[in-house]
């Protein structure tokens, strides 16, 4: 009863992860109004450079992350 | 009625003893563990935290491996600003958008230390296979001889020199630069240059020192597993210094 208990939370929160990461691909992030304009009066290529810099900072940390919950599991 | 009457007691006495064969001796009532993972000697089975010197192991790998998921994140983030930092620059006085940025020319002889690195990574996992070899990890743990550590000690020796040389040859790159009137300041390529070797001799001075650590471990810990744990911990953590220093070669060498 408790061990079914746990995998239906565990998928639970499995579904609701990746429906908050979906969204949050989706909801293109507005930051301060400030680093908007700032980065929009900058040329193509510093802003192709900022992409670049956010997709390696958060290419590596989903990475990390995705390795770190199978790295856990494995070990339990 | 039963023809033959037993007493209660020699009864219960007679119950005791199902098993006697008739050869005059008792069988064995208080079974003894014997090993081979019987009587609850399976040390999975046991609660956590208390299964063993593998249990042991694995936690400390797991400690490392998130310490070193820091690591590179603190480097990733160096690696995107030098990417930001390489395209930007800034409106000159006549509206002309300039950027600073000027490659710096790496020194030939960071490819020598890569290639010391490189070896100092296969002579550490040299180290690490000598410390798990089971023929001879049993006859050090029985006491017959302590051949796996003294291995491991040479191995990881040979890792340490080869450590402080690579450590060597960044100095000389750093005063080759500098001699060209390369500096710190000198330039947005030549800030990130500096930042990251100097960030990266520093992660591998924490390695040499680990190295260090774990050659006195090696003679001082009376326990294998320790000495094992020990080893296995610095050798993992060297190959991540070694990777990390693949990348960030590649990105200042053709990176810029």
């Amino acid at each position: 009863m408790k061990g079914r208990l746990r995998t239906n939370l565990l998928r639970w929160v499995w579904l609701v992860s990746l429906l908050l990461l979906g969204i949050a691909a989706q909801s293109f992030g507005q930051g301060c109004s400030q680093c908007l304009d700032n980065t929009r009066a900058t040329p193509p290529a510093v802003q192709a450079a900022y992409r670049k810099a956010i997709y390696l900072l958060g290419g590596t940390g989903a990475a990390l992350f995705i390795a770190g919950t199978l790295f856990i599991r494995r070990e339990r | 009625m039963s023809p033959i009457l037993t007493p209660p007691e020699i009864d219960r006495r007679h119950r005791a003893h199902e098993s006697d064969n008739g050869s005059g001796r008792r069988p064995p009532t208080d079974k003894l563990t014997g090993g081979n993972g019987e009587g609850g000697d399976n040390w999975n089975d046991r609660p956590q935290g208390r299964r063993g010197p593998r249990e042991r192991l694995s936690q400390v790998r797991m400690g490392l491996f998130f310490g070193l998921f820091a690591v590179l994140m603190f480097f990733i983030a160096i690696v995107s600003a030098f990417f930001v930092t390489r395209a930007s620059g800034h409106f000159d006085a006549y509206s002309h958008y300039v950027n600073e940025w000027l490659p710096t020319t790496i020194p030939s002889i960071l490819w020598l230390n890569t290639a010391v690195l490189l070896l100092s990574s296969a002579s550490a996992e040299m180290a690490r296979r000598s410390m798990f070899r089971e023929v001879d990890v049993m006859d050090e743990w029985i006491g017959l001889s302590r051949r796996t550590s003294q291995r491991a000690a040479a191995w990881l020796s040979v890792t340490l020199g080869l450590g402080g040389l690579f450590l060597v040859g960044q100095w000389i790159a750093w005063d080759q630069l500098a001699a060209q009137h390369v500096f710190f300041r000198s330039n947005p390529s030549s800030h990130f240059f500096f930042l990251i070797t100097i960030a990266h001799a520093i992660h591998l001075f924490i390695g040499v020192s680990a190295l260090i650590a774990a050659l006195i471990g090696l003679r001082r810990s009376h326990k294998l597993a320790s000495r094992q744990i020990l080893v296995d911990a610095t050798v993992w953590y060297w190959h991540a210094m070694g990777l990390l220093w693949i990348f960030l070669f590649v990105l200042l060498e053709y990176g810029q």
